[in-house]
């Protein structure tokens, strides 16, 4: 059983508050200098106050087409410009020279060989030294 | 606009004139709210310094929040103690951390005669009492029964319930008439119990 002793009365705890109420602080100067510089400079960092077109805008994402992203991808500029050229030459080669690449397919340097192949035997002979190198006439004459 | 025009203006208006960059909007808002920010803040963390740096925490933030504050959706007095609320509560948790946590006791003494000493004692015999409870209840008791705020508008401070906050408040209240039921002759009380 609860003694009334045991707890102030709701009237008493109400001076008490009334109390604490009136206990309110009041802000030092260095306090409200505090705030109302922090005020200043929010304000002078949004550019408040100023036209619109005096105030700073956040910074947009650049937006790049698709070929300037492909380009990107491939170190830029100068990477794009050695893949272009090397797409070109290694087409320019591979047009260029089916003799040469069935040369070195179908023999051996420096000796006659057998290649086994399904059961029959293809014998080659040896390569030229000029077996090796692109034909400049096959070239021209592949066009 | 002068600045006593400004006092009558209301805290919305004021905080958008301040983001539109009138100065003296900042002005009237900080000598409106600081006094109950600071107020609050020294009430949860008991201490006077550290109340200061919360109160110009909070006042940082609705500067930074004025240019997208917008009429009807809070009251800024709310959105206020909301704020105050947070930063003390993790003021608290981080003082516990490091075994800050010590409870002052309120100072003996005989009861003063002086009224304002007599104030002065009961008010920290209070804040001594208040901090003895769990830190939800001792906001809503503060926010009811000190700061003033209704109970739908601490529901919306401590983002809880209506009547949440009506048993914060409760058993708050009760606790403290406990933990100060044995000081009612020095706190001048004797005669109501007589």
């Amino acid at each position: 059983m609860t003694q009334r002793e045991d707890f102030l009365s709701d009237a008493d705890l109400d001076t008490l508050f009334a109390d604490a109420q009136s206990d309110a602080p009041v802000p030092s100067d260095a306090f409200m200098a505090r705030v109302l510089a922090d005020a200043d400079s929010v304000q002078e960092a949004s550019g408040a106050g100023l036209p619109d077109w005096a105030r700073s805008k956040p910074a947009q994402p650049v937006r790049k087409s698709w070929f300037a992203n492909l380009l990107d991808s491939v170190g830029g500029w100068r990477g794009g410009a050695g893949l272009a050229t090397a797409t070109v030459m290694g087409l320019a080669i591979g047009l260029g020279a089916p003799t040469t690449v069935t040369d070195l397919a179908s023999g051996t340097w420096g000796g006659t060989a057998v290649a086994q192949s399904a059961g029959a035997s293809i014998e080659t002979t040896s390569y030229a030294l000029d077996d090796l190198v692109p034909s400049f006439y096959d070239l021209a004459a592949e066009g | 606009m002068p600045f006593d025009a400004q006092n009558d203006t209301s805290d919305d208006a004021l905080l958008i004139a301040f983001g539109n960059g009138d100065r003296l909007a900042a002005r009237v808002l900080t000598d409106r709210h600081a006094p109950r920010v600071i107020g609050y803040a020294a009430r949860l963390l008991k201490d006077r310094a550290e109340a200061e740096d919360v109160a110009q925490d909070a006042m940082m933030r609705l500067w930074k929040i004025a240019p997208e504050w917008r009429t009807g959706e809070a009251k800024v007095t709310t959105w206020l103690y909301r704020v105050v609320t947070n930063l003390c509560t993790d003021r608290l948790r981080k003082k516990r951390g490091t075994g800050l946590d010590e409870v002052a006791e309120p100072e003996d003494g005989k009861p003063s005669q002086d009224a304002v000493l007599m104030q002065k004692q009961r008010v920290a015999a209070l804040d001594a009492a208040l901090h003895t409870l769990p830190d939800r209840q001792r906001e809503a008791v503060v926010l009811r029964h000190i700061e003033g705020l209704s109970n739908p508008e601490i529901a919306q401070v401590l983002e809880i319930g209506v009547e949440a906050v009506e048993s914060l408040t409760a058993r708050g209240k009760r606790a403290l008439a406990k933990a100060l039921a044995d000081q009612r002759e020095t706190l001048g009380f004797e005669d109501d119990t007589a």
